[in-house]
């Protein structure tokens, strides 16, 4: 590993740390809360880790390789992590509870361990929705530019390879590539804010929200979330823009490039819809059909569930838990799906699952045809076979560490099997509530310190897509010396 | 497709089935038992539909293709599973959609049974039902190949399409040898665990139904209350030690009988296998003991009973549960979908498989860091081909789809989320009892007509390993027109 490159591009991040930071210490400062050093010591330890950083590495050029990038998504998310805890820390959550909180939001999961929301100052709420949307600004920028190239064959093309871009065609412009992602995640972020400002909501509370959602965290500044505001405007506000958050910024980056059409061409957003709509109206079968709301109140309901759910998002506007089983049973199944690859969303993502169903479909009809040459095609183009392997061992490790963190969380205390199919089925695809314990609207809270670190470890898996973390773990990794 | 080809070995089986139906008439004219008629009456008409299909049917010409050997295997399973229902319509126990989850279960090696009370059942309809297990155990089909002359060219279609298992091997060069060899190793097996149980104090009907459904894998019981009737430690010993050896290659006892016993230590899945159930004894012999549910021996003495019950999808069960800990429930269930190793009477993903896609996982892990180099997967020292890698992870992804699918309709028809899931485990993967959610004969007594449908269709697309039935499906198939 190249230590000296590592170490330049982990002081920049800790310079973009400290620089974000700095927002929590300004509302404090706006509000009068007198609540400055939990937030001015990340600040210095990050600006003296730049110092130090920089004293060594002023300038530096040359190749990234796969194990230096590697290394510096492992380690800042490490540093960022930790640092992004102290704030909570400091402020009187205990030690795990506050790693807890900086990871879920971080990793745009959005599951809270704090039982009264009340209690904090807004300082803190809003360094929590800070969290998750720099995490989703990681995931948009790094995810989509950086890992493609560094990323091990099989992954190294999935994103760019569905959307018919190749990376040659990418990576001259990933300058450009890289600020047009991010100026336009900002420019979402601030057209939501000003949609739900228009709504009668204070401008925090918007700001808070529109974080959220943005980044498909669902973290939300107040207990009992979006039950408390009850504005059916607002959620419809939310609702479209969690599906716009669900789906893909390169067909995004397409769609600006070569028009409308560019949607209808995208099998993967087709059945991104496809897929909530069916969801959507499942739920309101069943919840109508069980009386629970009158006519189209079913609709929404399940419609907006259908979206938070699979847009890993985790909002509720009212507890799912209490809904009839098949209801509850269609929700645990939708924490699987997850959004468009190439988005904030988490889980195994649409275009996976449709490159699967496709292979199978085509393996029925080859076992007729023992000789038959299959060709796995997405929106027009070729899958090629090594994508295709890399999808179905993804799928494997994915089912693998769901039931191994579901086993392990059934060993932490007094978690029934539903909470723990739950919990694991959540975290891994980054969504935050799950069922009875963890049920919307309730809290991690509960969860022993054990079952805490488990989820933490969960998210972190299903957020960095499993390989990026299991590789760390692999002795190769470690292995500085070169075999040729 | 060669209709009459077909019709003619649908027809022997019909014959083969309704021989096998007198077996329990003449135990019923012994006994003085008023069913003797029904089972007469139900072999009868297997017979004469028999010689009706033998009739029609024409079976020189062309050979067997692989498009007769599925259908031959497909449509046999649902006819010989439909005659099996017969005798419990006929005695006038159940009614016609029990009757058929009956048979289908028994046919299957499941082991769940419709009836609330077992034991006052005629002791014919009890030997009808272990009967069904042993025919079902090791293949209809390969009974059928075993036991009767001249079958024709191209019956390796017809047993490559029953076989469980990524591959299915042959231990001698012609099939028909082969499935006899195996047939007769089933078979003393099945008379020494008959000898053993009595030896250890069974009566001798008890002996003869309790060894056949633990060599099949199956799980009928005379008792309500299953192998805890007995209460005794030798008996699930003996038991225990049958189940392992139902759930394990039978293939590869061919071989170590010639080989010496170095042949099952050599074999990579036998190994993996017998390692899978004593860590996962332990584990779960550990949480019954610090969960304080039994003392240090019956925690060791339930666990192992139980884990070598659900991994080789027997499904015996010799407690209750209901105050186990979740991890070992949880356990046991994700055990379910385990299964035996391929070439066993055991239901399940199958052991041989997740060895495959765990090496194939770490080997890519490996192969991050050196992108240029060849890896070899192998099993037993010998190189897995890439095309059975690739199907061994569709096959991954199909099942999982299919267990989502099928809990998705049980959740439908009105069971809890936990309910269904457990469900459609133990019946895709032919247990039997759902382990741990409730009293078993309790959730099955509950399920309605449709979701009694569903379960049948479960035991049989988990019992053919899914591609059997799911291409019966295709129109296609049925088409006779050849493209190439």
């Amino acid at each position: 590993m190249n230590l000296k490159l590592v170490l330049f591009v982990l002081g920049k991040i800790a310079l973009a740390f400290a620089g974000t930071l700095i927002f929590p210490l300004l509302v404090s400062l706006y509000y009068g809360e007198e609540i400055i050093l939990p937030y001015l010591v990340p600040i210095l330890i990050s600006l003296l880790l730049r110092l130090a950083v920089g004293k060594f590495i002023l300038k530096y050029r040359g190749r990234l390789s796969l194990r230096d990038g590697l290394g510096i998504v492992g380690l800042s998310w490490c540093f960022v992590c930790f640092m992004g805890a102290l704030p909570y820390f400091l402020l009187g959550i205990d030690v795990i509870s506050a790693f807890f909180e900086s990871v879920a939001g971080f990793t745009t999961t959005g599951a809270s361990s704090i039982k009264s929301l009340a209690a904090l100052p807004a300082s803190l709420l809003l360094w929590r929705s800070l969290t998750q949307w720099l995490g989703g600004l990681a995931i948009i920028l790094v995810f989509i530019t950086l890992v493609p190239q560094v990323g091990s064959s099989g992954e190294r093309l999935f994103t760019a390879e569905l959307h018919g871009e190749s990376s040659e065609r990418m990576m001259p412009r990933i300058r450009t590539t890289i600020s047009l992602l991010g100026l336009s995640y900002t420019a979402v972020t601030l057209l939501l804010i000003f949609c739900l400002w228009l709504f009668d909501t204070s401008f925090f509370s918007a700001a808070n929200y529109a974080m959220a959602t943005v980044s498909t965290g669902g973290f939300t500044p107040v207990d009992g979330g979006l039950k408390q505001l009850n504005s059916p405007a607002l959620e419809i506000v939310l609702m479209i823009f969690m599906l716009f958050s669900g789906g893909s910024y390169i067909l995004y980056y397409k769609v600006y490039k070569d028009g409308l059409k560019s949607f209808w061409h995208d099998k993967e957003f087709l059945a991104y819809l496809g897929v909530i709509l069916f969801f959507g109206i499942l739920l309101a079968i069943n919840l109508a059909a069980n009386s629970r709301y009158e006519g189209w109140e079913s609709f929404y309901q399940g419609l907006f569930q259908a979206i938070s759910v699979i847009t890993t998002t985790g909002f509720s506007i009212s507890d799912y838990n209490t809904w009839p089983e098949f209801s509850r049973f269609c929700i645990l199944l939708m924490m699987f799906v997850g959004g468009c690859a190439g988005s904030t969303a988490g889980g195994i993502k649409v275009a996976r699952l449709m490159v699967l169903f496709k292979l199978s479909w085509s393996e029925l009809k080859r076992t007729l045809h023992p000789h038959m040459v299959v060709d796995v095609q997405m929106s027009g183009n070729h899958v090629p076979s090594n994508v295709i392997i890399s999808i179905s061992r993804f799928f494997f490790v994915y089912m693998a560490v769901f039931v191994l963190g579901s086993l392990l969380l059934s060993l932490t205390g007094s978690l029934g099997m539903l909470d723990a199919i739950g919990i694991a089925a959540s975290c891994l695809a980054n969504i935050g509530p799950a069922f009875d314990m963890v049920a919307p609207f309730s809290t991690y809270a509960d969860v022993s310190g054990t079952g805490k670190l488990l989820s933490c470890v969960l998210m972190i898996f299903g957020r960095l897509e499993i390989f990026t973390l299991l590789i760390f773990f692999s002795p190769e990794f470690w292995h500085s010396r070169k075999n040729w | 497709m060669n209709f009459r080809l077909l019709s003619f070995f649908l027809g022997k089986l019909c014959l083969t089935c309704g021989a096998a139906l007198l077996l329990p008439s003449l135990l019923a004219l012994y006994g003085d038992e008023k069913t003797a008629y029904d089972f007469l009456s139900s072999s009868l008409i297997a017979g004469s539909l028999g010689f009706f299909f033998v009739g029609y049917g024409n079976a020189d010409g062309k050979g067997i293709t692989y498009r007769e050997g599925v259908a031959i295997v497909g449509l046999g399973w649902l006819i010989i599973t439909l005659l099996g229902s017969l005798p419990y319509i006929f005695a006038g126990v159940l009614d016609p959609v029990s009757a058929f989850f009956e048979s289908v279960s028994g046919f299957t090696t499941t082991g769940v049974t419709a009836f609330e009370k077992i034991s006052s059942l005629p002791s014919s309809v009890l030997l009808w039902q272990s009967m069904t297990h042993w025919f079902g155990g090791i293949g209809i089909v390969v009974v059928f190949i075993a036991l009767l002359p001249q079958v024709g060219s191209g019956t390796v279609h017809m047993f490559n399409a029953e076989v469980t298992g990524p591959t299915a091997e042959r231990v001698m060069p012609r099939i028909k040898n082969t499935a006899l060899v195996l047939f007769k190793i089933y078979a003393l097996f099945t008379l020494s665990a008959m000898l053993l149980l009595m030896l250890a104090g069974m009566s001798v009907f008890d002996a003869v139904t309790h060894s056949l459904s633990t060599i099949a894998a199956g799980g009928f019981s005379n008792y309500d209350d299953g192998i805890a009737h007995f209460n005794s430690p030798l008996i699930e010993g003996i038991i225990t030690f049958f189940m392992i050896v139902a759930g394990s290659n039978f293939g590869l006892y061919y071989q170590a009988s010639h080989n010496g016993l170095r042949a099952l230590w050599q074999n990579t899945e036998f190994r993996a296998y017998v390692s899978i159930i004593v860590l996962m004894s332990i584990a779960i012999a550990c949480n019954l003991y610090y969960n304080n549910v039994f003392n240090g021996t019956n925690s060791l003495r339930y666990s192992i009973f139980h884990v070598t019950s659900v991994i080789s999808t027997t499904g015996f069960v010799s407690g209750d549960f209901n105050n186990w800990p979740t991890f070992s429930k949880l356990g046991l269930l994700f055990l379910m979908v385990v299964g035996g190793c391929a070439g066993s009477t055991a239901g399940g993903i199958k052991v041989s498989r997740l060895v495959v896609l765990v090496k194939m996982v770490f080997a890519h892990l490996k192969g991050t860091f050196h992108p240029s180099m060849v890896f070899d997967i192998t099993m037993n020292g010998k190189t897995v081909p890439s095309r059975v890698i690739a199907g061994i992870a569709r096959f991954f992804f199909l099942y999982v789809v299919v267990f989502a699918v099928l809990s998705f309709l049980m959740a439908a028809s009105g069971l809890s989320v936990v309910e269904s899931i457990s469900i459609i485990a133990a019946t895709i993967s032919s247990v039997g009892p759902v382990l741990g959610v409730a009293e078993a004969a309790f959730v099955y007594s509950e399920i309605t007509p449709f979701g009694k449908m569903v379960v049948c269709l479960s035991m049989l697309l988990g019992r053919l390993e899914l591609f059997t039935l799911l291409v019966l499906l295709r129109p296609e198939f049925w088409r006779s027109t050849r493209y190439w």
